[in-house]
């Protein structure tokens, strides 16, 4: 699975994003991708790993 | 004494949210008094975070695009080292808008099982009136208890992170992938042990929804069928807000 910021570079909408529509966020399996890709269909702009973002808390008192 | 931590994504709805949020304070508070050590983490990016923090919650402050991506935040917060030396060995995926009955976490499943729920109730959006359904599909309803280790072998974000809805079905989906899950436990329950309340306009699935698509088993007045299962405290609070909803939209009207 790719995560990361995609665009439609084709004439046709891809996964309902329409090639005018701004960039994208979205998961797409990497065999998925590559055909598009292939195709003139996607263009990836930023591959990255999802993870926490840089504000939050643990429970109160939890680490004790 | 094990531990289990409830996962909750909020958006918006705040007073009910505030009220089911004190509702699972003392669900994880009599959790504890019965051996398992229960909090919740909430995730969300507006008032529902004070609510947690007031609540001795943890927190994850993010933006509301994509639902999945919220259950992804709270069960790594609770379950990956690198964010928590002292991991949750559980982790139940709950809704702003739910109660759950503290009996039905006691008794936790072991690394490659998950506990899934098939009855439950749903209050109408006007809380006039209360349904009980059986959801039948393989996980249940949304609550369920995933042991640490299932969580783990997804690499703690299991849910597709780009999902708008079906979120429980993502998250089993994926944990299926990885090949850990040998079984999963359907349990038989009161289905009042799980009360969903309903709120206009903001549901990805509405009362009526519900009630054409589940089979019905029971309807009700909710506060006469709920009352000696749930605190007073709560069920006064949850009259109190739909009284003032229909108030608010007489009003409007």
């Amino acid at each position: 699975m790719i995560h990361g910021i995609w665009k439609t570079a084709g004439r046709r909408t891809y996964r309902g994003h329409a090639p005018s529509e701004p960039p994208w966020e979205a998961s797409i399996p990497a065999t998925v991708a590559a055909r598009a890709i292939n195709r003139g269909d996607l263009a990836l702009l930023e591959e990255f790993v999802p993870s926490l973002p840089p504000e939050f808390s643990l429970p109160e008192g939890w680490l004790g | 004494m094990p531990s289990l931590w409830f996962v909750v994504p909020a958006h918006g709805r705040v007073e009910l949210a505030r009220i089911c949020l004190r509702q699972l304070r003392r669900t994880c508070d009599a959790l504890t008094e019965n051996g398992v050590e229960a909090t919740a983490v909430v995730v969300a990016d507006d008032e529902n975070l004070e609510t947690a923090k007031d609540l001795g919650f943890g927190w994850v402050k993010r933006d509301n695009r994509f639902v999945s991506r919220k259950f992804n935040d709270g069960i790594q917060l609770a379950c990956d080292r690198k964010f928590n030396r002292r991991p949750a060995d559980h982790v139940v995926p709950c809704g702003s808008d739910d109660w759950v009955d503290w009996r039905l976490f006691t008794d936790l499943p072991d690394n490659r099982t998950m506990v899934a729920f098939q009855r439950m109730s749903f209050v109408r959006e006007d809380g006039q009136e209360l349904t009980v359904r059986h959801v039948n599909n393989e996980g249940g309803c949304g609550i369920r208890i995933y042991p640490r280790f299932l969580m783990q072998r997804a690499g703690y974000r299991p849910a597709d992170e780009d999902r708008l809805r079906a979120c429980d079905t993502s998250i089993l989906m994926n944990v299926k992938h990885t090949g850990a899950l040998r079984r999963i436990e359907h349990r038989d329950i009161d289905p009042l042990s799980i009360v969903d309340w309903k709120t206009s306009g903001v549901q990805l699935n509405s009362y009526a929804e519900v009630s054409s698509r589940h089979r019905a088993e029971l309807e009700r007045d909710p506060f006469d069928i709920l009352a000696g299962r749930y605190p007073d405290d709560a069920l006064d609070e949850m009259r109190g807000h739909y009284a003032r909803r229909a108030r608010t939209s007489l009003v409007i009207a």
